[in-house]
């Protein structure tokens, strides 16, 4: 009943791995300005994705010929390297987290062949078409509707808090196909890969209290996609979503969001310092990285990582939050770049603990599998 | 199956027969468990992880993990895993152990003074000391190495305190007795028993979850079990993180320690499981409500000794000023390999032949 996050084995080159990383990062940080890795995993920067991919570290853990075969583990190195850096990920992040694993796992090989080589590449964006209006926690109540038509579907409806819709090439949608109604609620949804060029798609962006736009609202008025871009089989839209947000909890991002912060702010301690506040955020995120490598090597082993998962997002979410109340103690005068940073990062910390699943969301699902019934 | 895997289940065994509600409020009450005992014994523990050229079974921590966490998930009413580590540092610092049973000071800092072979000063809150015939201890020598000295508890004055989990605890206080010294890692005591404590709170954090999950699923009010109601269920995912986070770091510290990489990641996980123990119980109690707190009722058990093993060497307090001070003394940019050392990575300078 109780979850044992054990840890994988070292990989043999991990030091080397390191080095060569941290290298690539230090040859494009000095663009970066505090901000911009304030912004951690959200900020956005095709050209530096194409040097990503370049390199071989988007479509790691796809299988050849797809990707580069590599293991989670191995992936995971990568990624926390670059979290770690406050790298700008975000136009290969979703792709290299979800889009592109779940393609491979249920898309046909014509979209695989299509879509996966642009990702591994660095140069195809995906955004996720999940949230409605209506439909936030309760994405199974979601109403958009995909109609058949000569050669496809018709999708109607809107999808909200898209992040990075306005970048995005394409979009792994949620739609429903069945009737709709209780009986139906989880049946009857399809997903697609949608064309963010379609016709009849209109994106209108979301500005966030920051003043800054990363989501948006996506309308479809009868929008066309033709049947060899419905993903996965019609009416297995939930099975594919659950799988697919496994993936979306699953990853260091999911603690590291405010690491940026935190490795900024100990440049600027004063000369006594609150040790048990450092001390209690140390041993945190050592904690959360022990959890969340644990469910990169449980993926290397094929474990179900859905409970896992929602876990280390929760768990991890919390830690985000507090690590600016934790600057805030450490450095009682932080000079203007690091007060910037800190402010950024607050205004921002409410969406941790809300994206990919609010956290009352991920404690009823944790409740669950440990057998409240 | 593995060996560790196999005695933890035996033990484990061994012991959910020997620890019911009123074996343990026998031994609370002053019964030692005689036959418990030898039969932990009769396990092979007490040479578990003495190396097997000195006769033992040169178990590891992480082998072992399994058994001190079955230690604490069955609330053992006997020292065997004091006794089990005082064992190991003993002949690993080339002391042959001595006959019967040894211990451990639960204080991380004694207060004594070392005169040639004489000790002299306070060994605090002992534990077991009725039975126990030798305290095992950790002490600095004058050149700023670290020792281990190994004295009788007859040799001193025994006062009893009490704890919080009501097993027996003693102040012991020598003057110029007897001691046997040998040259030992720095604080081994102290890692070791940080470690061991580490691993209990695990255990019992596992078996409040499991009790606390029991109840919300079998308490009926308002027509339905309490277990159905989000606020119940809140707390219990959240019981269930501090389990997850307790377990991930004893687990992760008993790797590092057998690598002899202990101290960051013994640090951390003393400091998270030391939390956790405070929160869990405090979770605990309040789903339970009035007849968690009743004293027939088995909860007292399990929360009384989370909230001894969360103080026992080294509270949450101590070991964040310790990572805090590791931390420091990493230098401003160091924070970010500190955590991957702590958390058992290989960071990127770290010599070809660490990496396998």
């Amino acid at each position: 009943m109780t979850l044992s996050f054990p840890q994988p084995s070292s990989i043999p080159s991990e030091a080397a791995l390191r080095r060569e990383v941290r290298a690539f990062l230090a040859d494009h940080a000095a663009a970066w300005s505090s901000r911009d890795r304030a912004r951690s995993w959200i900020g956005f920067d095709r050209d530096f994705s194409r040097a990503v991919g370049a390199r071989g570290w988007i479509g790691m853990t796809l299988p050849r010929p797809y990707g580069h075969g590599r293991s989670h583990v191995e992936r995971y190195i990568v990624v926390e390297e670059m979290l770690a850096a406050g790298a700008p990920v975000g136009a290969h992040w979703i792709a290299d987290r979800q889009s592109a694993p779940l393609i491979v796992k249920r898309g046909t090989e014509r979209q695989k062949q299509l879509l996966v080589p642009g990702i591994v590449r660095g140069e195809t964006c995906f955004c996720i078409g999940m949230s409605e209006p209506a439909s936030g926690s309760d994405l199974a109540s979601i109403t958009s509707r995909a109609t058949r038509v000569d050669g496809g579907w018709r999708l109607d409806g809107r999808k909200v808090w898209t992040t990075g819709a306005h970048h995005a090439d394409f979009m792994i949608a949620l739609f429903r196909t069945g009737q709709g109604g209780s009986a139906d609620r989880q049946e009857g949804l399809t997903q697609f890969l949608v064309d963010m060029r379609s016709s009849g798609l209109e994106i209108r962006g979301i500005r966030d209290l920051t003043g800054e736009r990363h989501f948006n609202e996506v309308l479809f008025d009868g929008v066309f996609v033709p049947e060899d871009m419905v993903l996965g089989e019609p009416g297995n839209g939930w099975t594919q979503v659950i799988a697919e947000l496994a993936h979306e909890r699953s990853g260091p991002e999911r603690y590291m969001s405010a690491f940026p912060l935190f490795l900024a702010a100990l440049r600027q301690t004063g000369e006594t310092i609150d040790a048990n506040c450092l001390g209690e955020a140390i041993a945190d995120y050592v904690t959360l990285r022990l959890v969340s490598l644990s469910v990169a090597g449980q993926m290397d082993e094929g474990k179900d990582i859905a409970q896992a998962a929602a876990l280390a997002k929760e768990l991890g979410a919390d830690l985000e939050q507090r690590t600016p109340d934790v600057v805030r103690r450490l450095v009682p005068d932080p000079d203007e770049a690091l007060s910037e940073m800190i402010d950024y990062v607050t205004c921002v910390a409410p969406t941790f603990s809300i994206r990919g699943g609010t956290r009352e969301i991920m404690r009823g699902l944790s409740a669950r599998g440990l057998g409240l019934r | 199956m593995n060996i560790g895997q196999q005695v933890a289940d035996a033990t484990d065994r061994l012991l959910a027969a020997h620890g019911s509600p009123d074996a343990l409020t026998r031994a609370e009450e002053g019964l030692w468990p005689a036959a418990l005992w030898n039969q932990l014994l009769g396990l092979g523990l007490g040479e578990a992880m003495v190396d097997e050229e000195r006769g033992g079974h040169g178990f590891g921590w992480s082998d072992l993990a399994g058994t001190f966490i079955a230690i604490g998930r069955r609330a053992c009413p006997v020292p065997i895993g004091e006794h089990m580590v005082a064992r190991a540092l003993v002949e690993r610092s080339g002391l042959k152990a001595p006959d019967g049973i040894l211990t451990l000071s639960t204080r991380i800092e004694p207060r004594i003074q070392i005169d040639a072979n004489r000790v002299s000063g306070e060994l605090p809150a002992v534990v077991w000391g009725g039975e126990s015939r030798h305290i095992v201890f950790s002490c600095d020598s004058e050149s700023g190495g670290g020792r281990l000295g190994v004295v009788e508890l007859s040799a001193g004055t025994t006062m009893p305190r009490p704890s919080i989990s009501r097993t027996p605890h003693a102040d012991l206080t020598y003057r110029s007795a007897e001691v046997r010294l040998a040259p030992a890692e720095r604080g081994a005591v102290t890692l070791a028993g940080a470690l061991l404590r580490s691993l209990q709170i695990t255990g019992a954090i596992e078996r409040v979850l499991a009790d606390t999950v029991t109840y919300a699923n079998t308490r009926v009010q308002f027509g339905r079990p309490i277990g159905r109601f989000q606020a119940i269920q809140q707390l219990v995912a959240e019981l269930g993180n501090e389990a997850a986070a307790s377990t991930a770091t004893a687990m992760g510290a008993a790797r590092a320690l057998d690598r002899n990489e202990g101290h960051l990641a013994v640090a951390v996980a003393k400091a998270r499981s030391s939390a956790a123990a405070g929160r869990v119980a405090a979770i605990a109690h309040e789903v339970h409500a009035a007849i968690g707190v009743t004293l027939d009722f088995n909860l007292h058990h399990m929360t009384r000794r989370l909230w001894q093993w969360r103080n026992d060497f080294g509270d949450e307090f101590y070991w964040r000023a310790e990572l805090a001070r590791a931390a420091t003394a990493e230098g401003r940019d160091g924070l970010w390999s500190l955590i991957i050392a702590a958390s058992g990575g290989v960071d990127a300078n770290a010599p070809a032949s660490e990496t396998t």
